[in-house]
C-alpha cells in the first residue's frame, strides 16, 4: 500500500508541476507522468531501501535518469527538461516527506 | 541562467544536502532497527541442564527456555549451560556484575557455547517491509567437555505477516533478507513494463 500511495502522489504532483509550467493537455501530461514514474519510482525505492541509503543522492539520480526521458516524451529542450525534472522531483520529495512524516 | 550553471548549482546542492549529520547511538530519523530474536529449538532435549544468557552490558543472566528471546540492542551476549544439580538461581541473583562476569568466564561448572549473539540484524529505512529476524539455534553437543550450538536458519518477518526462511551456509554470515513477492513485482516488473511502454510511445511517434 505504501508503494501504491507514493506512486499516485508522485504521478499527480509531477503532472501538476508540468501542467503549471507548460500549460499543455493535462491528460497527456498525466499519461507521461505515469510512464516516467512507473520506471523511476520503483527503481529509486529499491536502491534507496537496499543500496543507496541517501534521499538527496537518490533524488539526484532520479533527475539524471528522468531528464532525457522528459526531453524525449514531452518534446521540450534539454534545459527545460532539467528544470521540469528538478522542480517536479523537489515538489514530490518535499510533499512525500511531509506526508510520511511521523509528526 | 545558462543550463550549465543550473547543473553546477544542482550538483553543489546535492553535495551539501547529502552530507549526513552524525546521530551517535540515537536512531537517525527515517530509520528503524530490525531486531534479532533467537530460539534454541532443541533445548528440551537437554532436561538435565539449565541454559543461561549472559551479555555485556546486559542481561546479567537470563534463564532460557524454548521461547524466542532477544536482549538490549547494544549488547553482545552468549549462551551458557550449567548442570541442573550445580545451578542455584539465588546465588546468581546475589552476585554483582563483576562476580557474574567472573562466574561465566572462569567457573568450571559453566559450559560456554562461544557463540557471540547480537541483538540487531540491521538498521534500515522505516519504509523497509522487513520487521524482524529470528535465528533458530540448535544444540549440537553438550557434555562435561563443552557446549556446541550452531545457527541453523533464520526466519525473516515482514510487515504484512509473511515470513521467509533461509539456511545458514556459513556460521559467521547471516543470510541476506530477500524481498517479498509483492515487492518484487513492484521493483522489477513495473519498471520493465514502463520502459517498454516509453519505447513504444517513442517508436510510434517516429514511424507514424
Amino acid at each position: 500500500m505504501f508503494f501504491f500511495t507514493s506512486w499516485v502522489l508522485t504521478v499527480a504532483l509531477e503532472a501538476l508541476v508540468w501542467y503549471i509550467i507548460l500549460k499543455r493537455n493535462a491528460l497527456n501530461l498525466v499519461f507521461y507522468s505515469v510512464l516516467i514514474n512507473s520506471l523511476t519510482l520503483p527503481l529509486a525505492q529499491f536502491f534507496y531501501l537496499y543500496f543507496l541509503d541517501n534521499l538527496v543522492l537518490m533524488e539526484a539520480l532520479v533527475v539524471l535518469v528522468e531528464v532525457p526521458i522528459v526531453y524525449l516524451l514531452l518534446r521540450v529542450t534539454l534545459r527545460q527538461a532539467l528544470y521540469l525534472s528538478v522542480l517536479a522531483n523537489l515538489v514530490s520529495a518535499l510533499v512525500g516527506l511531509i506526508y510520511y512524516s511521523p509528526y | 541562467m545558462k543550463s550549465g550553471n543550473v547543473l553546477v548549482m544542482f550538483l553543489v546542492l546535492i553535495f551539501v544536502f547529502s552530507l549526513s549529520p552524525v546521530y551517535g547511538d540515537v536512531l537517525e530519523p527515517g530509520k528503524k532497527n530490525v531486531p534479532i530474536y533467537y530460539e534454541l529449538e532443541n533445548i528440551d532435549d537437554y532436561p538435565g541442564y539449565v541454559f543461561l544468557l549472559h551479555g555485556n552490558p546486559s542481561p546479567d543472566f537470563q534463564i532460557l527456555n524454548s521461547s524466542p528471546f532477544t536482549f538490549y540492542k547494544f549488547s553482545v551476549a552468549s549462551i551458557y549451560a550449567v548442570n541442573q544439580s550445580q545451578f542455584n538461581r539465588e546465588v546468581l541473583k546475589s552476585m554483582d556484575s563483576n562476580q557474574l562476569d567472573a562466574y561465566f568466564q572462569n567457573d568450571s561448572r559453566v559450559l560456554n557455547s562461544n557463540l557471540k549473539l547480537e541483538a540487531i540484524y540491521d538498521t534500515v529505512s522505516d519504509t523497509n517491509p522487513l520487521e524482524n529476524a529470528t535465528i533458530k539455534l540448535k544444540v549440537v553437543s553438550l557434555d562435561e567437555d563443552g557446549l556446541e550450538i550452531v545457527k541453523d536458519r533464520v526466519v525473516f518477518g515482514y510487515h504484512d505477516g509473511q515470513t521467509v526462511e533461509e539456511s545458514f551456509l556459513d556460521q559467521n554470515t547471516t543470510p541476506a533478507a530477500p524481498t517479498n513477492q509483492e515487492d518484487q513485482y513492484w521493483f522489477y516488473l513495473v519498471p520493465i513494463l514502463a520502459a517498454v511502454a516509453i519505447l513504444l510511445v517513442l517508436l510510434y511517434r517516429r514511424y507514424r
